[in-house]
């Protein structure tokens, strides 16, 4: 279950370390994860495919996230304003269209939804349903960490990027077009998130419910920064969230007299307390959430 | 009135032009009348005295979760926290008003100081951890807004459970904040509201610690060579924050509801965000914003019910009308960068 419930997570997670790395902070990974759960399903309602509705999901999700790159970087807003605004004009949105299309409030009716797929081998091992049977997303999340890492710290794009979110002027004079670049992270980081909520809407449900994704983009936000921006920290904070989170609901089974509540709250307190005691002062990528204006004096 | 005086009044303005603009735009693309939403808008809560009071009473807890929210970004600091400060204030008001036996004029107000102090003492956390820590008030004030989503709702099930559904002892008719106009529910607790608006704004504009903090907002590295100790700034404003959020939900719980349940809220500490950002950080400025927003809140029932459009249009707009904010804080930052490279190139 941890690996499943971790997926949508992560990969909202490894969406906002690419925007952010660039220096656009990524408030609307919530917003972001929430358009693209409506209109994956949207797609799968439509076309009957659920390939179909990943695709027009995660189209929608980059989409947002270009938006926000263009909003931050092209016309220089307030990126947690428009964060912010994003994220209130997905809840607009979808609840909106979720009334107009399917003509009720609440949810969708059920459609297709991805897959599960067999891992050959691993489904006759002892406790190798922990490991097979998921929906594809599941597999991708994971294989998706090395390969940002591999994209973030070894190509010269991520030189690139992460140049641009530590010292634009600097990036700027050696001839790399900074807007250019914080918008392809910024669409990037749409795409990750995109798949996020497809993970959620077609993956581990098969339908959409109003403000599905409850909190999820925020959670991916944190895991972001108790990772240090880094693919390796982020998996291993969503993997903490996780097993956190298994390990409360199965209190929640045991110690049945006593409110539910008082277990969900273990994941988030937990993660307050490793946040104020055991991890050291955070450094954020020194450019963050300032747009760049170039000939601009600024230290 | 000098121009950046009247730019500031203006752009806001504007701002819920383009918005409703473009919510008229979206409306045609889904195929209803935008003339029709925005009239039953605009009479559900304008169109009779007893509209005004219901949405004069809806604009009560925007006013005070705005001013929480300005405070906060006066000072430079994002306080997303202002939800679960909300439901502290309001759950420790609830307990008082019910189970303390107090005189009826110092009940109300004992109440309302131990839900300020509640909401205050969830906001000194992140204030304190961002100072010691560098830690980012966002993401932790985010964390624990849900911690205190989880453990109100843990006590209205639990220990404050009152009867069979999960909200906690109605409060006692000594702890109510009277009514203002009969036949409404409209309660004194808007009249609070405006008055620590007006307090504020005194605080902003005429003493030392309102100058500290918007020095700090402003730019801390500054302030500390002028000899402001940042530090305590950061951490002051997040209680003042936090206290105003946490007298939100106490006013809300001794005017309105006059008991605790988990949905008493539908979100007001994350609307005080967008009531901020449209008041520009100024208090009176918020309390035009908030009344703003009640009025396309308390008009949506109506729009429903005559010009059959969702009332989820309402966050359309309202987010609209945000997108537009941003970009008029962009437009008013190229002209000031306009006047400075002037004089500079002059001098």
């Amino acid at each position: 279950m941890t690996l499943i419930k971790t997926t949508p997570i992560l990969l909202a997670s490894l969406g906002g370390l690419h925007s952010e790395r660039s220096g656009v902070a990524n408030i609307a990974l919530e917003g972001i994860m929430l358009i693209s759960s409506f209109f994956a399903v949207v797609g799968s309602y439509f076309t009957g495919n659920p390939w179909m509705g990943l695709l027009i999901g995660v189209g929608s999700g980059a989409l947002t996230g270009l938006f926000l790159g263009f909003m931050a970087e092209k016309l220089k807003g307030d990126q947690i304003v428009i964060g912010v605004a994003i994220n209130i004009l997905a809840l607009g949105v979808t609840g909106y269209l979720l009334e107009t299309i399917f003509g009720h409030p609440g949810n969708t009716p059920p459609v297709p939804k991805l897959p599960e797929i067999d891992i050959p081998f691993f489904d006759r091992l002892p406790f190798g349903y922990v490991f097979s049977g998921h929906h594809p997303l599941v597999y991708l999340s994971y294989a998706l960490v090395p390969v940002v890492y591999i994209e973030i710290f070894k190509t010269p794009w991520g030189l690139r990027l992460r140049s641009i979110g530590e010292k634009p002027v600097v990036a700027d004079t050696l001839g790399i077009n900074v807007e250019r670049v914080r918008l392809i992270s910024t669409t990037l980081s749409g795409v990750f998130a995109g798949l996020g909520g497809v993970a959620l809407s077609l993956g581990e449900l098969s339908l959409f419910a109003e403000r599905m994704t409850a909190g999820r983009g925020y959670l991916a936000l944190a895991a972001l920064i108790f990772g240090k921006w880094t693919p390796t920290g982020v998996l291993l904070t969503t993997l903490f969230f996780g097993f956190v989170d298994a390990w409360q609901e199965g209190l929640q089974g045991i110690f049945i007299d006593i409110p539910s509540e008082f277990f969900t709250m273990f994941p988030y307190l937990f993660s307050l307390i490793v946040l104020a005691v055991f991890v050291g002062k955070i450094r954020p990528p020194a450019a963050i959430g300032k747009p760049y204006v170039k000939g601009e004096r600024k230290l | 009135m000098d121009k950046s005086r009247l730019r500031s009044f203006l752009a806001p303005i504007a701002s819920i032009f383009f918005g409703l603009a473009v919510g008229a735009v979206f409306l045609l693309i889904t195929g209803k009348n935008p003339i029709d939403t925005y009239f039953w808008m605009f009479y559900g809560a304008w169109g009779s005295p007893k509209f005004v009071a219901e949405m004069l009473t809806r604009s009560t807890p925007l006013i005070l979760t705005g001013l929480a929210l300005a405070v906060g970004f006066k000072a430079g600091v994002f306080n997303i926290g202002a939800e679960g400060q909300l439901l502290f204030g309001g759950i420790v008001s609830a307990y008082i008003g019910a189970y303390w036996h107090l005189p009826v004029f110092l009940h109300p107000v004992i109440a309302i100081i131990a839900g300020s102090l509640a909401g205050a003492s969830l906001g000194f956390i992140p204030g304190w951890l961002k100072v010691k820590k560098g830690l980012n008030e966002v993401v932790i004030t985010i964390l624990m807004n849900y911690l205190a989503i989880y453990f109100t709702n843990y006590l209205v099930r639990g220990p404050l459970k009152y009867g069979y559904l999960p909200r906690t002892k109605p409060i006692l008719d000594t702890a109510k904040l009277p009514i203002i106009v009969n036949g409404t529910r409209l309660h004194l607790g808007f009249i609070l509201a405006l008055i620590i608006a007006f307090v504020l704004y005194f605080i902003f504009e005429r003493t030392v610690w309102g100058y500290s903090i918007k020095a700090v907002g402003f730019n801390p590295h500054a302030s500390r060579y002028g000899g402001i100790d940042v530090n305590k700034v950061i951490v002051f404003s997040m209680l003042l924050s936090g206290g105003l959020a946490g007298m939100a939900g106490s006013i809300e719980i001794l005017g309105l509801h006059h008991r605790f349940y988990g949905q008493f809220s539908p979100g007001y500490g994350f609307d005080g965000i967008m009531v901020a950002l449209i008041g520009r950080n100024n208090p009176i400025g918020v309390v035009f914003a908030a009344i703003l927003l009640a009025t396309i809140r308390t008009g949506s029932g109506l729009v429903q019910l005559r010009a059959g459009v969702s009332k989820e249009i309402v966050w359309v707009i309202q987010a609209l009308i945000i997108l537009f904010v941003a970009v008029s804080y962009i437009y008013e930052r190229f002209f000031r960068f306009g006047k400075i490279n002037l004089q500079k190139g002059e001098g």
